[in-house]
């Protein structure tokens, strides 16, 4: 069991990404990023602390922070707990759009974080457009709660590991025939298989599907990829709506909402995530 | 034929299958005028809705809303040959008026199909009825005393009065008088319950007849019914409050001679009298007038430092284990109350205001819950000596008011006497342990929705990159593992062909073998038997290619090499060779082995070896 246990353990060690790590922004040195990121903390914090004195000024400093935390990420930073931060300097500014775009781009990494999911919960809860989630997708969702509940990363990584245990425990059985190899191998088979599936859909759904936000208030949903065309709904979508890029046709989104209705917004009335 | 021809039938008839209009909502009222008390019925009826959300009925003034329970009824129509289907969703109500004027239901918004629809809105006008200032019914509150403190518990009784109805033919006895008090449209107040009780049979309808003088200053006779309420605690002060309180009682007007199903009069099977029923009754709302019972609080004057709400008469007594500790270690405090008083309600003497307590001990700020077992409360709460000085848990006062003798009381529990020994290692969690673990009745928070959590701070985590982007490692991995396996997988069919193939074996050691004979044979002093060594060498290593039988001819070798399709020109190489030894061999001992002959030997070996046959 002990030996088994750092196999595993070594397995692990080897299949981190070369890439991930405490790797720093090119643009940024670490002195660069770190004093970035405590302007944009104490920012937040002065927000915070005239928000019931001063709500204008509150507004300003968290606008402030989030400033500091969006050149953090445009150097290059790609950070679960950076999105989450950047998401609640823009809730407080009261930017609903950004606000949930970014704490999706932060559940991209880290999806079981109780802090996001609760902060992602209340920017929806905020959001004044309440478009349900058809059916088959959450039932999409549930089925498979492992794949949409673990960040692509971890998946990979646990799928490397299965891999290279699969191919360790085919070499033992080659040389050691006299034990059992074939049961812990088959489900090392399996979960290898289970989670290349995974990942290979993610990463060809990213590749090919894009998700956003509604990031102004009142967009009016049109029939097609112009003013000139009619409205879709006859409600106009709120700031903070998700929805799904089907098309990008020069300044125009063809976007799917959550229910499966779609229709066509301007790009600058969204972000992209 | 005919069975084709009913499903045709039926298929025609859902092609033409019509739906009425699409998502409708309508309201229907039972009536549109009522006596205060009347019960009313309000039906909100969504029509052939995809979805929709349940309606929110509004509060009425002057009214009480009861219901919102649901219902669905699908009907279909057959017109001139078009079916028609319907589905009805129905929420109903029942508004019942507390006061005359008028009730208006303003239009309540469903939202249907994802569209927000209204229903229309209604006017009700409600009277009060003629008979309410008959003195026909009232209410009244009963108890032991006038006065009680908050923090008592009193029995009250509230007493439905009611006159008995009479007319020439019949007088209504008790139970046909409680059968027209309506308590499902009454308001009762704390005497819910009570009622729930009497109607499940836990407890026993108690009535008795009273005289009651009416306004007019006559005495009249009333059924009173009682509804019991015991150790009730106020819970402010001033009039005793138990909420609100409507009764209504439908109050019978004309009584008529029950008939059977051919308009016979029914008679009693006893007695042959004619059996009368209610024909016509009012509804008659009465309410509770100001309460004459006061709920007064403790006083303030004298109250001591360490009172804790506790009204009643206690003793009290502390219990301490184990006694025998050391520095830190937690002790369990066992705190007992009992007496008479409401339990539910005493809470332990407040331990982290008591210096004598602190300054040796450490206690915890947060609040207890105790345990009622009969008579007596008990609180168990950790402490810990806080020093090696300590060698008793000092007294402990627990501090309650007497409201019969109208002033507070502290009672004393004994010192307990404890042997403290100093310890060096620091038993903080150990403490936390036994406090977390043991704790009853721990407080139950609940999070709040709103507002979100705080920012992450720690640099290292925030500014990690975390893209998700595979390396060379990676790929070195992906690639090794197969390839790993594939190399053992070799090298194991390779041992276990050299373990068990022994014609295997005999082909890749052939042609050593057949040098190093040749060798062997080429130091040889006796020439002849040198040349045979050697035509054994090369027929032995023949022999070992093709893994047979030892013991070959030159013709059989010779032969194996033409079968194995060794080419022409080294089978005559290798036959020549065998030829010449031969003949060495038989030319006798004096004869020259030429010096090239083990030389040729190991050339045709190795040409042969070319062949890979």
């Amino acid at each position: 069991m002990r030996i088994a246990g750092a196999v595993i353990a070594v397995l692990l060690v080897l299949s981190v990404p070369p890439s991930t790590g405490s790797v720093f922004a090119a643009e940024l040195s670490r002195q660069e990023s770190v004093g970035l990121l405590n302007d944009g903390l104490r920012a937040f914090d002065r927000g915070t602390a005239l928000a019931k004195q001063s709500p204008g000024e509150a507004a300003a400093a968290f606008a402030e922070a989030a400033a500091k935390f969006q050149q953090i990420v445009d150097a290059g930073v790609e950070n679960g707990r950076l999105y989450y931060n950047l998401g609640n300097a823009h809730l407080k500014s009261g930017r609903i759009g950004p606000a949930i775009a970014n704490y999706l781009r932060a559940a991209a990494f880290m999806p079981q974080d109780t802090r996001l999911q609760e902060n992602l919960a209340y920017a929806r809860l905020l959001c004044q457009c309440d478009i349900r989630e058809s059916g088959e997708r959450a039932a999409t969702r549930t089925v498979f709660f492992w794949h949409y509940g673990t960040p692509l990363s971890l998946r990979f990584r646990l799928g490397l590991a299965t891999y290279v245990l699969f191919w360790l425990l085919l070499i033992g059985r080659t040389l050691i025939g006299r034990i059992r190899w074939g049961y812990p191998a088959a489900v090392c088979l399996v979960l290898w298989l289970a989670l290349g599936v995974s990942v290979g859909v993610e990463l060809r759904h990213s590749a090919t599907h894009q998700d956003g936000v509604i990031t102004t208030p009142d967009v009016v949903v049109r029939k097609g990829n112009g003013l000139d065309y009619a409205p879709q709904f006859e409600e106009t979508l709120a700031e903070g709506v998700e929805f799904e890029v089907v098309e990008e046709r020069g300044a125009w989104l063809h976007i799917q909402l959550a229910d499966g209705k779609d229709g066509w917004v301007q790009r600058k009335e969204a972000e992209i995530i | 034929m005919r069975r084709t021809a009913y499903i045709l039938v039926a298929l025609a008839a859902a092609t033409t299958c019509a739906s009425a209009r699409a998502g409708d909502v309508a309201l229907e009222v039972s009536t549109r005028e009522a006596y205060v008390g009347e019960p009313i019925t309000v039906q909100i009826q969504i029509i052939n809705a995809g979805g929709h959300d349940a309606p929110q009925f509004p509060e009425i003034a002057g009214a009480t809303v009861r219901g919102g329970r649901s219902g669905t009824n699908e009907s279909m129509s057959w017109v001139n040959g078009r079916m028609t289907r319907q589905t009805t969703v129905t929420y109903s109500y029942t508004i019942i008026p507390r006061q005359p004027g008028t009730i208006q239901i303003p239009a309540i918004p469903v939202r249907v199909d994802g569209k927000v629809l209204s229903t229309a809105p209604a006017l009700i006008s409600v009277v009060a009825s003629d008979m309410d200032d008959l003195d026909l019914a009232f209410l009244e509150l009963a108890a032991s005393r006038d006065s009680i403190y908050l923090g008592e518990a009193l029995d009250v009784n509230l007493e439905v009065w009611v006159r008995p109805y009479r007319d020439r033919n019949v007088r209504l006895d008790a139970q046909d008088m409680l059968s027209r008090v309506q308590f499902s449209v009454s308001e009762l107040g704390v005497f819910r319950e009570t009622l729930v009780q009497l109607q499940n049979g836990l407890l026993r309808w108690q009535y008795r007849e009273d005289v009651r003088e009416d306004s007019e200053g006559t005495p009249r006779a009333y059924f009173v019914y009682l509804l019991p309420l015991a150790d009730f605690v106020p819970t402010r002060t001033g009039p005793l409050d138990v909420g609100e309180l409507n009764v209504v009682v439908s109050y019978p007007v004309r009584t008529d001679v029950e008939r059977d199903l051919f308009g016979r009069p029914r008679r009693d099977f006893i007695t042959g009298r004619p059996v009368y029923t209610v024909a016509k009754a009012r509804p008659i709302t009465v309410s509770l007038g100001e309460s004459i019972i006061t709920v007064k609080a403790v006083p303030t004057e004298n109250r001591p430092r360490l009172f804790n709400g506790a009204v009643g008469r206690y003793d009290f007594a502390a219990t301490a284990s184990p006694t025998d500790v050391r520095v830190r270690e937690p002790i369990d405090l066992t705190l007992t109350i009992s007496g008479r008083g409401v339990l539910d309600r005493v809470g332990p003497p407040p331990l982290a205001q008591m210096e004598e307590l602190t300054s040796g001990f450490r206690v915890p700020e947060t609040s207890i819950a105790g345990s009622i077992q009969g008579d007596r409360k008990q609180f168990t709460v950790k402490i810990a000596a806080k020093h090696a000085d300590v060698d008793e848990i000092p007294a402990i006062p627990f501090v309650y008011f007497d409201p019969q003798s109208e002033e507070y009381v502290t009672r004393w529990s004994d010192p307990i006497p404890i042997e403290v020994t100093a310890s060096e290692e620091v038993l903080l969690a150990q403490y936390a342990e036994a406090e977390n673990g043991t704790r009853t009745g721990a407080t139950r928070l609940t999070q709040t929705a709103a507002g979100i959590r705080a920012n992450y701070a720690d640099m290292d985590e925030v500014l990690a990159q975390q893209a998700f982007a595979p390396g060379w490692g990676t790929a070195a991995l992906l690639t090794a593992s197969p390839l790993a396996f594939v190399a053992c997988t070799l090298i194991r069919r390779h041992s276990d062909r050299v373990r068990y193939d022994r014609g295997y074996v005999r082909r890749r050691k052939a042609c050593s073998t057949a040098l190093a004979a040749i060798r062997t044979a080429a130091r040889q002093a006796d020439h002849a038997n040198s040349a045979s060594q050697i035509a054994t060498a090369v027929i032995g290593y023949v022999a070992d290619r093709c893994n047979a039988p030892g013991g070959l001819t030159r013709t059989e070798a010779v032969e194996r090499l033409t079968q194995r399709g060794v080419g022409a020109k080294r089978v005559q190489a290798a036959e020549a060779l065998l030829e010449r030894c031969e003949g060495l061999q038989y030319a006798g001992t004096n004869t020259d082995v030429p010096a090239d002959l083990a030389t040729q030997a190991e050339r045709c070996i190795r040409e042969l070896e070319r062949e890979r046959f």
